[in-house]
């Protein structure tokens, strides 16, 4: 094990590891509480998958997917791609 | 100063607190003691505010009322009390988040880009209101709701919300990143708008999902709230001109003439309070009353869109809070904690793949609008009524649900889509807790929103008429 002088990193992994170990053995609250929010994440990575099945992606999206924002409100009219 | 008068001045809207000063019938300094006055006699039981800024605020009027004699150019704020979230960073004050981390932070050196904005445009900061740790919850402990002391006032925007519906200042400053605004302004019958992301600066102001964080007004009415979206916004000069800008489309009683909304159902009304579901079934036909035609329309993806908002503001909220979690982790509540975890944990390949639906889906959304020639949507900003501060659940038709989820379900796919939302009061349940509707917009045009809205507000009066009840 690393040693109590370790990095931040270091220490946040180890937490990590340490609640995979106990949520194998115990009922923790806290675990509890992670375990039913990744699986609530799950659930919705389910639906986006579903969204980008469907739809396809613009080819436009897939170069810029952060902050474009198109002030005239008309639909993206890329081509489309397969996720 | 009596109780009465107190009363009276602090419940104003901003609109009628600006012709009254105008008309010197009032002072700045009458309306800041007004509003503290109103302060001192309900916080013990509201809980609103973190810090109140009492002497400034009075110091700021008397010298806001020596510039009004002195008829120097006017500023259009002038004297007008506000309130500001404690997210956002206020001069000389700790910006604390509501968190453990931030009590012994240093003070705020600056103002937020958006607090020197109301300042700037000559309102006066009477205090900064309560949070939910680091904005992410809907709870706002100790902030009660005014409707009902046992009940949440919503969040994250829950100080500011409550401040407003009580008359402890005129108006408040909020932030929205899935429902923030919203959801307490609709859970304490005021009006909330959230912009288009993107069109209030953020800067100065803690963030919680920056690709979804977005600064907005909580207000008394539609037209305070363009007033304040204005100010914030740096664009005071345009407040003189925000009653032509909400004029009537059609003439008489068909004030909506020519206007065009979806009503949308499906996700939006499922598994939402029978009391809500037909309020906003009643705003529906008010709106037809009104002249504009109302149509039903789908949008099969909501749920999708709160998924995609809900991956997006968990990863970014994770990232923001990456050395929090490291060096301080016990000083976080446990949700705010589990919260941060959790986005630490979800892939970046989930986040990236989020983000591109969240493109398919701000086209989706744009296409409804084109090919239904659409000007607004109306939904229920809320499923459910104030919660109970010790339950912290509400009864669904799908039966009991934690505040978390039933509190931005509705709200978290207009952040996706970026779209300006505002909630107005449409009713009450039978224990007489507000209820609010939202109209959604399209973006960056916050004002034929907010016409479309004033409409509905002028011909329902919902505010008002809740508290010409609680007097009686």
């Amino acid at each position: 094990m690393p040693s109590d002088d370790s990095s931040p990193d270091t220490r946040f992994a180890q937490q990590l590891l340490a609640l995979a170990g106990v949520a194998a053995e115990e009922d923790d609250p806290r675990l509890v509480a992670i375990a039913n929010e990744l699986a609530a994440q799950t659930r919705f990575s389910a639906l986006i998958d579903a969204v980008l099945a469907d739809g396809g992606v613009p080819a436009e999206a897939v170069v810029n997917a952060v902050e474009r924002f198109d002030p005239a409100w008309t639909p993206a009219t890329g081509a489309e791609v397969t996720a | 100063m009596s109780d009465t008068l107190i009363h009276d001045l602090a419940t104003l809207t901003i609109r009628d607190a600006i012709r009254l000063l105008d008309a010197r019938a009032i002072s700045a300094v009458e309306l800041i003691a007004a509003t503290i006055g109103r302060m001192e006699v309900t916080e013990h039981g509201i809980h609103a505010f973190v810090h109140v800024l009492a002497n400034q605020a009075r110091e700021e009027a008397i010298a806001a009322d020596r510039h009004r004699v002195a008829q120097r150019r006017q500023r259009p704020l002038l004297g007008i009390p506000l309130a500001v979230k404690d997210l956002y960073d206020v001069t000389g004050y700790v910006t604390t988040a509501n968190s453990e981390q931030r009590r012994h932070a240093p003070a705020a050196t600056r103002d937020a880009t958006a607090v020197a904005n109301i300042r700037g445009a000559g309102s006066i900061v009477v205090g900064t209101t309560v949070t939910q740790e680091y904005a992410a919850g809907v709870v706002s402990a100790p902030a009660r709701n005014p409707w009902n002391t046992d009940r949440i006032p919503g969040g994250s925007s829950g100080g500011s919300a409550a401040a407003v519906a009580i008359g402890s200042c005129l108006g408040a400053l909020g932030t929205d990143t899935g429902g923030s605004i919203r959801t307490p302004a609709a859970l304490c019958g005021v009006v909330g708008l959230k912009p288009t992301w993107g069109r209030i600066s953020t800067a100065g102001i803690y963030p919680l999902s920056p690709s979804l964080d977005t600064a907005g007004p909580i207000a008394r009415s539609v037209p305070d709230a363009l007033t304040l979206f204005f100010a914030m916004a740096n664009r005071a000069a345009e407040i003189d001109a925000v009653d032509d800008l909400l004029s009537p489309f059609g003439l008489g009683e068909r004030p909506l003439e020519g206007v065009r909304i979806g009503v949308l159902d499906g996700f939006f009304t499922e598994d939402t309070q029978s009391e809500v579901v037909a309020s906003v079934r009643d705003a529906a036909s008010d709106l037809r009353t009104l002249g504009a035609e109302v149509i039903e329309v789908k949008w099969d993806n909501a749920l999708a869109a709160r998924a995609v908002g809900a991956v997006v503001n968990r990863v970014e909220s994770g990232a923001v809070h990456h050395d929090h979690l490291r060096n301080e982790p016990d000083l976080m509540k446990p949700d705010a904690r589990m919260r941060f975890e959790v986005g630490q944990l979800i892939p970046g390949s989930r986040y990236l793949r989020a983000r591109l639906a969240r493109e398919v889906l701000r086209d989706e959304i744009a296409r409804l609008y084109r090919d239904q020639r659409l000007d607004a949507l109306i939904v229920p900003t809320s499923p459910a009524t104030a919660a109970d501060v010790e339950t912290l659940t509400v009864e669904v038709p799908s039966g009991t649900e934690p505040v978390g989820s039933a509190f931005t379900r509705l709200t978290m796919p207009w952040n996706t889509t970026g779209q300006p939302v505002v909630t107005v009061p449409c009713g009450n349940d039978a224990e007489g807790l507000p209820i609010g509707v939202s109209f959604v917009g399209r973006p960056d045009d916050e004002i034929t929103l907010c016409r479309i809205a004033t409409q509905y507000e002028r011909a329902t009066n919902w505010f008002q008429r809740a508290v010409a009840a609680s007097e009686e």
